[in-house]
């Protein structure tokens, strides 16, 4: 059977079984190049910003910074306004990110003015590179070996809808519903191979959220006062959306500007924080206590 | 078991403590993970473990093997043992001197065997069967019991000391059992550890328990809730002062947990007596 004898509906259910069919074989062929290990003795588990930016990008780490500098009380939040917390040195916050954002709220200013800072995007480009050289989001060499894979695919699927569209034309037949189809399958390509994350951080994300699993439930329990990073570690792995307003009723001061503006996330916080990762926390613990172990 | 240069100390892994794990990882060198609650895990599952065992050296601590029995130990379960250590490849494994089942009973908690040269017996077929299966042998664990086991022919010390060497390991040392049956059944616990004194120490377990009072007696149960009281502590620094190598020291906590910097707190308190515990080689 020649697939370009078929007639229009006919052939236009064929393109669309046959664009899946290529689409799902270009994903499976990108995830099988991007898998691995993540290094041994890597700090990703224990920072807080090189999860949130593996999470969500520029915006999700600076929101985990200034939730953090907050909780330890270094910047304060009121009515939507931060401000650098009287008599704190920028030179007390342990991290670059951190110091620069209490540089620039030394005189108040609205929260969102912390995605309005290039600067504060280029530094958090230094938590980019760290996951780049883990293989957790896409380097030069993934994003070359994405592009050959998505020209090909697309020499395959476009080819395909071109022909017919050539014939159709030579026929005098009706193209536009195969056009938009062949628009479709390149748009929907374009997602599959250009994903933000490569594979491999696709899964440790996963795996993060499965092992802090117990956190978010008992998120309720962590203690105000940043003498731990687990709220920087909570937000970062699930979002704001898992900080209880009861523990840190501050958050409803910061959250309501920074959630409209954090958009160059593909995974919101909110959904992130209440779908995931339940899958395993509750199960993996336990033990033997009482049994004499 | 990897040789470490320094004495090394950790927690128990419990998915409500992961976070301040992580976020402590300066003053925590090793987690211990229960291995069973991992055995029917998917595979995607596992990979979570894995990621875990990159970042700090795992300890699989089994707890349903059964091992000290005169049954044979289930290669069912040895196998989906075997496939978790593949899939996380921690540093050791462990298990306990105790037997779980009998008659095809579960007894749904760790007991203590008849101290019994027929108990060693079983416990060396089944660890060699273990070792066949799973690629190692275990590190196997002193328990703690409430009554003396039935029928035994010889004290714990010896009991413990037979067991290991019959089995060609090492010694998971649980300072709380230790104390806990010692307490018990009112015995010398440096008997123990004078029994032992040329035995390997895979690691060691601190923990806590309560008193409980039946029938008239006073009873330690270990419970892993509570703070580790000060007699373990005491027996931590008299095991540093008799080992020459450095020990690896887990914590365990399975509930009721406090503020991790009272954890903390205990690990500090761990390496306090570590430290001021000069090794007999230093002595001499």
């Amino acid at each position: 059977m020649n697939p370009f004898e078929l007639r229009g509906p006919q052939f236009l259910l064929f393109y669309a079984v046959f664009a899946i069919v290529m689409i799902l074989i270009a994903r499976a062929i990108r995830r099988a190049g991007e898998g691995g290990d993540v290094p041994s003795g890597s700090s990703l588990m224990s920072d807080a910003y090189l999860l949130a930016y593996l999470r969500g990008g520029a915006n999700e780490t600076i929101q985990v910074a200034a939730l953090s500098l907050i909780d330890r009380g270094l910047l304060t939040v009121n009515a939507m306004t931060l401000q650098k917390t009287a008599d704190v040195s920028p030179e007390s916050a342990r991290r670059r990110l951190e110091r620069m954002i209490l540089e620039r709220f030394t005189t108040p200013g609205p929260a969102t003015e912390l995605f309005k800072s290039d600067a504060l995007k280029r530094e958090c480009e230094t938590l980019e590179e760290e996951l780049k050289r883990q293989k957790l989001l896409p380097d030069s060499a993934i994003q070359t070996w994405r592009g050959m894979l998505f020209a090909v695919t697309l020499v395959i699927v476009g080819g395909v809808a071109a022909v017919k569209i050539f014939i159709g034309i030579s026929r005098g037949r009706p193209i536009l519903f195969l056009v938009i189809l062949g628009l479709i399958a390149v748009i929907a390509l374009a997602r599959v191979i250009f994903t933000r994350r490569a594979r491999l951080g696709d899964e440790v994300l996963a795996d993060v959220r499965r092992l802090f699993g117990g956190l978010r439930d008992r998120a309720s329990s962590i203690t105000p006062g940043g003498s731990t990073n687990e709220l920087a570690l909570l937000a970062a792995v699930f979002g704001l959306g898992a900080v209880p307003y009861s523990q840190f009723p501050w958050k409803r001061d910061l959250v309501p500007a920074t959630e409209t503006t954090s958009s160059d996330w593909s995974t919101t916080s909110s959904s992130c924080g209440s779908s995931c990762g339940s899958s395993c926390g509750g199960g993996c613990g336990g033990g033997c206590g009482g049994c004499g172990s | 078991m990897r040789k470490l240069e320094r004495s090394a100390f950790g927690l128990g892994w419990r998915p409500e403590l992961a976070a301040a794990i992580f976020a402590n990882l300066d003053a925590i060198d090793v987690v211990e993970v229960i291995a069973d609650d991992w055995l029917d895990a998917r595979s995607s599952e596992l990979r979570a473990l894995r990621l875990l065992s990159s970042t700090l050296p795992v300890l699989l601590h089994a707890t349903s093997l059964g091992l000290a029995s005169t049954e044979l130990v289930s290669e069912r379960r040895l196998e989906k043992l075997a496939r978790v250590i593949d899939a996380v490849r921690p540093v050791a494994w462990s298990e306990h001197l105790a037997f779980v089942r009998g008659g095809g009973v579960e007894i749904g908690h760790l007991a203590a065997p008849p101290r019994t040269r027929a108990t060693i017996d079983g416990l060396a077929a089944n660890v060699a069967r273990a070792r066949a299966i799973t690629g190692s042998a275990p590190i196997l664990e002193n328990v703690a019991t409430l009554i003396e086991p039935p029928l035994s022919e010889m004290p714990e010390a010896e009991f413990v000391r037979t067991a290991i060497e019959a089995c060609e390991t090492s010694l998971l040392l649980d300072l709380h059992n230790l104390h806990a049956n010692a307490t018990n059944f009112g015995w010398n616990p440096v008997d123990l550890l004078d029994a032992v004194d040329d035995i390997e120490i895979g690691y060691v377990h601190l923990a806590g328990g309560r008193r409980i009072h039946a029938a008239g007696e006073t009873r330690i149960l270990d419970d892993h809730l509570h703070a580790t009281p000060d007699p373990v502590f005491t027996l931590l620094g008299q095991l540093a002062q008799r080992r020459e190598e450095p020990l690896t020291i887990v914590l365990e906590r399975d509930g009721h947990y406090p503020q991790f910097h009272e954890l903390l707190g205990e690990l500090q308190r761990g390496r306090t007596y570590v430290d001021r515990s000069l090794p007999r080689a230093a002595l001499r």
